[in-house]
């Protein structure tokens, strides 16, 4: 049995005023002179606090059990992991990529190639 | 206490757990559950292609600026539409669970309508972008990664845009039609709600970074 939550009107229309309000800040955000780590930290804040509006209201998440609560904040883990297994790929990847173009470029040509007639 | 008997006990025990089947760990019906697991499976999808767009754009050693390529107005609009269209879908939600199923279509079809003009945006800035020649592997600003990350990610968010548009239509038909379920109209809208979530981060990470 589903927990009885409200269903007033005035609660989505606040909700929508806060998301647009966040996404015109969003906006202002973009076009400040800032380094880019910070305005990327800055707009991930604000887009989580925009879908933490949605979920909890919009969606329901605010009414509804714990433990459904709990398993669609998976993704979010799972996005936090999968950055950190990526950052040290990162590391000299583009001078790498470089140097395996250049090795291609010298390389002989197969033994087994045939010319196109 | 014979074998039989504690067999038949424990299973009694287990069945009055919360895990064991005989209660509801979630409290949600069935269709409202697997629409959440569809959602976090989707959402995944969804992270992977973002940590890959994230991580061509940091080895990256040069990015075009968005704000020159793009109309920031009109992606301004797509939120604006996208973000209504989901408030009123969180409306068309509780009209149904208030048992008025008229207000619950006139919401639906307004909700139908936020997605199709969103489409429109988006397939007008598809063709814009093409139209100054870019593609999915090449385009003039000389960062290639730039275009494949743009079309692959707003593509896939297209499609289900798209797919959306197509339940909320059924759902609003078999309700016009007195085929009512507000469990429907809510399974329905948490798929829409999850398309709003993920513009907000594409909308975020790719237009204004």
């Amino acid at each position: 049995m589903e927990i009885a939550h409200p269903h007033g009107y005035r609660v989505y229309g606040l909700c929508w005023l806060g998301l647009l309000g966040l996404t015109v800040l969003a906006m202002g955000v973009s076009h400040l002179s800032m380094a880019p780590a910070i305005k990327a930290l800055v707009l991930v804040g604000l887009s989580l606090v925009k879908v933490l509006l949605i979920a909890a209201y919009f969606m329901h998440l605010r009414f509804e059990k714990l433990n459904l609560v709990l398993i669609t904040g998976v993704p979010l883990l799972l996005a936090v992991i999968m950055w950190f297994m990526i950052v040290p790929d990162t590391r000299d990847t583009s001078r790498r990529v470089l140097v395996m173009r250049d090795t291609a470029v010298q390389a002989p040509a197969a033994p087994h190639a045939q010319p196109k007639p | 206490m014979s074998h039989s008997e504690a067999l038949a006990a424990e299973q009694d025990r287990v069945l009055a757990s919360a895990w064991g089947g005989g209660k509801s760990p979630f409290a949600a019906n069935w269709g409202k559950l697997m629409m959440w697991l569809f959602l976090i499976s989707d959402a995944l999808t969804f992270v992977a292609l973002i940590a890959a767009y994230g991580f061509m754009r940091y080895v990256s050693p040069r990015w075009p600026a968005q704000a020159e390529i793009f109309d920031m107005r009109l992606i301004g609009f797509m939120t604006f539409t996208l973000i209504s269209s989901s408030a009123v879908m969180a409306m068309a939600v509780g009209a149904a669970r208030t048992h008025n199923p008229k207000l619950a279509v006139r919401f639906l079809f307004l909700t139908i309508l936020g997605g199709l003009i969103f489409l429109g945006c988006q397939a007008y800035e598809w063709s814009h972008f093409i139209g100054e020649g870019a593609r999915l592997w090449s385009n003039p600003w000389g960062v290639p990664q730039f275009s494949a990350c743009f079309f692959v990610m707003t593509g896939f968010h297209g499609f289900h845009v798209t797919t959306g548009v197509i339940f909320l239509l059924v759902v609003a038909l078999r309700a016009a039609a007195g085929r009512y379920s507000d469990e429907g109209v809510e399974i329905a809208g948490l798929y829409w709600h999850f398309i709003d979530v993920v513009w907000v981060f594409i909308f975020a990470l790719f237009y204004l970074l």
